[in-house]
């Protein structure tokens, strides 16, 4: 779809069209299923969650100006509603330590099993596993570069869009989360090899 | 050294072992269970309105108030009739004052003499 296509079916889902919504949820789908699975490395969670971006396109599409491309504004969306998901899972899972502290909730406190991304190629699988793991304690806005990057294949100039920053802010965030990610998967090796 | 060095082969796989990943799309029919939420939630927003419009409180709290604004209105209206009433008196009032004025001064005016 070209610039002009895009407009159009914005106009025509403004306008209430169904089949312009299908069209945009079709085109766009695993765009932002693949991206949220990057960010919450959960299957269901991730399906839970593109769905309720594509709700919030259809409720709010009127709010979108056309300053920027579609596509972005749909990624704002995405990368919003993922942080908002694990946002709410750091609640609980501190809320579940402080109740099993006291005594009131006696289930014992279970890590999630490894996240399998199931577009990785097959030789890759257990290192990729790890490096999902480290990617999980990186700092929210460094997961979201670091996805858009790695995950989804954006240049620094789409994430800098996206993010609505520089591109020089996008490449230190990068930089930074490497570096994290780096030491970490050094101590695991190393605590593990 | 040897550990080293495969400490530093396996951190390097990791890091490079996104490379070449395919997207992954969500299940088949996805469309139909977005329209399906939408509509979900269309309903319940209803429901929620609804059901609280029906609240039985809610309800006679509701009703109370168009009464007691229908109270309101007539009293405004009766008041404010009466207050035109007077003030339609008082121009009447002022009126004949200025009719009174002008018969004086046509009497007085037609007592001058002749000189």
């Amino acid at each position: 779809l070209d610039v002009l296509d895009e407009r159009n079916l914005v106009e025509q889902l403004k306008r209430g069209d169904q089949a312009a919504f299908k069209t945009i949820v079709e085109k766009w789908q695993d765009m932002v299923f693949n991206t949220v699975l990057g960010i919450v490395q959960n299957a269901e969670d991730a399906e839970d969650i593109a769905q309720d971006v594509f709700t919030q396109v259809y409720q709010s599409i009127h709010t979108f100006k056309g300053d920027a491309k579609f596509s972005t504004w749909l990624y704002r969306i995405t990368g919003s509603k993922a942080l908002d998901h694990l946002r709410r899972t750091k609640r609980k899972k501190r809320f579940a330590f402080v109740s099993k502290l006291f005594g009131e909730n006696n289930e014992a406190l279970v890590s999630p099993p490894d996240f399998h991304h199931p577009g990785i190629v097959l030789d890759n699988k257990e290192s990729a596993a790890v490096l999902f793991k480290a990617i999980e304690r990186l700092p929210h806005s460094q997961k979201i570069a670091f996805t858009l990057n790695k995950v989804e294949g954006l240049s620094y100039q789409e994430i800098s869009e996206i993010m609505n920053t520089t591109i020089s802010s996008v490449e230190s965030l990068l930089h930074r989360a490497k570096t994290n990610l780096r030491k970490w998967l050094e101590d695991f090796y190393r605590e593990n090899g | 050294m040897q550990k080293k060095r495969n400490i530093e082969e396996s951190l390097e796989d990791a890091l490079n072992s996104l490379d070449g990943l395919q997207k992954a799309s969500p299940a088949p029919f996805f469309f139909t269970r977005v329209q399906a939420r939408i509509q979900r939630e269309q309903n319940s927003q209803w429901s929620i309105i609804s059901s609280f419009i029906a609240r039985p409180a809610v309800a006679v709290a509701g009703i109370s108030l168009i009464v007691l604004l229908n109270i309101a209105a007539l009293f405004y209206q009766k008041e404010h009739s009466a207050t035109a009433m007077l003030t339609d008196q008082n121009d009447t009032a002022t009126t004949d004052d200025y009719n009174t004025t002008v018969a004086t001064n046509s009497y007085y005016d037609e007592n001058i003499e002749p000189r």
